[in-house]
């Protein structure tokens, strides 16, 4: 039975993990994900979850340990912030490659030096090419059902990719909203138990995983892009469903367009701060003005068609990025652009969590229509 | 919409103040968001907590500057940080202090033109609870001035957030309330939503 | 030659960044000064305040040892507590018998 509550992004992730019927969960603490650990942690101990906890020495260990207990065909599930997804890097390369379906949440959070407590997207738009899906979630609900969903995406055989479910840190981790958690007979339906095909490590079937290869290396390569390429229409699929189930759809699964009809401005952007932006665009709209959003729900596969699709009409483009390659300028302006073949407006702004608020937004959409990267303080 | 900015600090219950009115305010059937804000996470440390209330879901994100009610359940909080610069023409304020309305607005002067209410929640909490502990009592001093949340889903709210303390607590700290929110029913007249 | 030069001679615009400028040394993140942490009050969120009864005080330093915060010193004739950084955990008065806490007023 369904039941709606207040809780937080990190809740709403905890309870994603539950649902799943996650079986191993390895972790190591870092602050803004710790909050999901302790909840599952918790779960556990009261019996609430039939789940193995694993604390492990490092995140490098973490993320050894999901991809070798996927490996034996158990359900897993971690979370991790900044600085301890950089640690991952090496095995996160690993667990692509071996076409492990494992379900991470990374609760993004500006990277060190200096340090900061607070949200941008450089820690996981560092992480864009390592074979990973990536999913921005806007809110704490689109969190819980990211990671439910991303079990039936990640586990179908056409896809085989792990994928990294991103909640911006303090703006959703810590902060409460309703939200509807399904009951776990639903997601029983929903979600059956994985049992994959492709790589099991057991004793009675022995096989030997990720050996040396020469020329054969590239052809691996090959099948991960079609994996991705795949990968688009199982999301939009698996949405449906969930759709049809719950009532949430989450746009068209890889994109969210918003009053995007007859728009002559449109503002794109990923994450939480789409919330806020559309709240602009609906003070905006009041007063006559044309302007729209297009949220991108998922990074990688990067939904290119998609964004041709709905912007190739409209006028003056921008794109808000909280990251920043500085010896390029802002990764999704950039990316967008190669899919438009044509000029955006780059906006740099809410870096370390640096508010930027309606105000700013009602600005920001004064300001497009110049080939620029701007930097929005 | 109604947004709630609470100050305290750490240990006294800012951040459950903004869980229980978030848990109310669902009980009564509308939308919540409630979150904290606060660098060093120990006991003593200043907290801010937030909570908007609205009819429709919650788009609006982030640090609340203007807020129709601000909550002071700590007195001295005011030395540490500025708290009323740039307050809104609507705003009702709150504070725990043993201090009168008229002698508070004379030391605080840019408040004068606003809705201030003075409440000693602490000594409440103590004859009640015997600890210095008054964040349940001043959301009764909230409800009885403003009538933001309905007393029922007050008391549900309540006994959810406080799950993990023993139930004589619980009954307390709801008594306590109660009593609050009877001092100063009738003193306001409520707060008008943006 | 600039990187956007050679953009340029293909055709291509250069991207202009606006608002920002390069401020040299300023724009590493470090600070120069020693001990400026000590500028930093946090004695504002002390619910218990321990006095050093000094009377009785025969200057062990055993207070100075367990003080987590670095807030006791000791002189060569006596032991003082720097109330601008003392957080009245209370460590000190369970470790000594000669140090008493009393609520803040």
């Amino acid at each position: 039975m369904n039941t709606r509550r207040m809780i937080t992004g990190n809740g709403a992730a905890a309870w994603g993990a539950r649902l799943a019927r996650v079986e191993i969960i390895p972790n190591f603490p870092i602050t803004p994900q710790t909050a999901i650990i302790e909840e599952i942690s918790l779960w556990i101990a009261s019996g609430k979850m039939d789940a193995d906890f694993l604390p492990m020495e490092s995140e490098h260990s973490v993320q050894s340990a999901l991809a070798a207990a996927s490996s034996v065909g158990t359900r897993v599930f971690s979370a991790t912030s900044s600085q301890g997804l950089m640690l991952m890097t090496e095995m996160m390369f690993v667990t692509s490659g071996l076409r492990l379906p494992v379900i991470m949440v990374n609760v993004s959070r500006g990277l060190s030096a200096p340090i900061t407590l607070w949200s941008d997207h450089n820690d996981v738009l560092v992480q864009r090419d390592s074979g990973w899906l990536q999913i921005f979630c806007s809110n704490n609900q689109e969190v819980l059902d990211s990671v439910v969903m991303g079990y039936k995406i990640a586990e179908n055989s056409n896809v085989l990719l792990p994928m990294l479910i991103n909640l911006d840190g303090f703006t959703l981790s810590a902060t409460r909203e309703p939200v509807e958690i399904p009951g776990q007979d639903e997601i029983d339906d929903f979600l059956p138990a994985y049992n994959p095909k492709h790589t099991i490590l057991d004793p009675k079937e022995p096989m030997s995983m990720g050996g040396v290869v020469f020329n054969e290396y590239m052809y691996f390569r090959s099948q991960q892009r079609m994996a991705m390429c795949n990968s688009k229409d199982i999301i939009t699929a698996v949405c449906a469903e969930w759709e049809k189930m719950t009532g949430r759809g989450w746009g068209r699964g890889l994109v969210e367009p918003y009053c995007l009809e007859d728009s002559e401005r449109v503002l794109v952007i990923c994450g939480s701060e789409s919330a806020i932006l559309k709240y602009t665009v609906d003070k905006l709209r009041a007063k006559g003005e044309k302007v729209g959003m297009l949220r991108l729900r998922t990074m990688r596969p990067f939904p290119c068609e998609e964004i041709v699709d709905a912007l190739s009409d409209v006028e003056k483009i921008g794109v808000i990025d909280q990251d920043i390659s500085p010896g390029s300028g802002g990764i999704i302006a950039t990316e967008v652009k190669a899919c438009l073949g044509r000029g955006v407006t780059s906006f740099i702004a809410g870096l370390g969590g640096r508010r930027i608020g309606a105000e700013k937004y009602e600005k920001i959409f004064g300001r497009l229509g110049r080939d620029v990267e701007e930097w929005i303080f | 919409m109604l947004e709630i900015t609470i100050h305290g600090r750490g240990g006294q219950g800012v951040v459950v103040t903004s869980r229980i009115l978030g848990t109310a305010t669902l009980y009564d059937g509308l939308y919540a968001q409630d979150f904290p804000l606060y660098g060093a996470a120990r006991r003593g440390a200043p907290v801010m907590a937030f909570v908007r209330i609205d009819n429709k879901p919650i788009l609006l994100r982030g640090y609340i500057a203007k807020p129709n009610v601000l909550m002071l359940l700590d007195e001295s909080i005011i030395e540490v940080k500025d708290v009323f610069s740039d307050l809104p023409a609507d705003c009702t304020i709150i504070i725990n202090t043993t201090r009168n309305t008229r002698d508070f607005k004379a030391a605080h002067p840019e408040i004068k033109d606003l809705r201030v209410f003075c409440v000693d929640g602490t000594g409440i909490a103590l004859e009640y609870l015997k600890k210095p502990i008054p964040n349940v009592v001043i959301i009764g001093f909230l409800i009885g001035i403003t009538h933001l949340i309905t007393v029922d889903a007050f008391k549900t709210a309540v006994r959810d957030e406080l799950k993990k303390y023993p139930p004589d607590l619980i009954d307390k700290n709801i008594a306590g309330a109660l009593k609050a929110c009877e001092l100063v029913t009738g003193a306001g007249a409520g707060v008008t939503a943006r | 030659m600039r990187a956007g030069d050679r953009g340029r001679s293909r055709g291509d615009r250069e991207m202009r960044i606006v608002n920002i400028s390069y401020d040299g040394a300023s724009g590493v993140p470090v600070i120069r000064e020693p001990a400026s942490a000590l500028k930093n009050n946090t004695g504002t969120w002390r619910v218990f305040r321990p006095t050093i009864d000094s009377d009785r005080c025969v200057r062990c330093g055993k207070c100075w040892v367990f003080c987590p915060e670095g807030a006791i010193h000791v002189g060569d004739a006596d032991i003082w507590i720097d109330y601008d950084h003392c957080k009245g955990c209370g460590i000190c008065v369970n470790e000594c018998r000669f140090i008493t806490s009393q609520r803040e007023v």
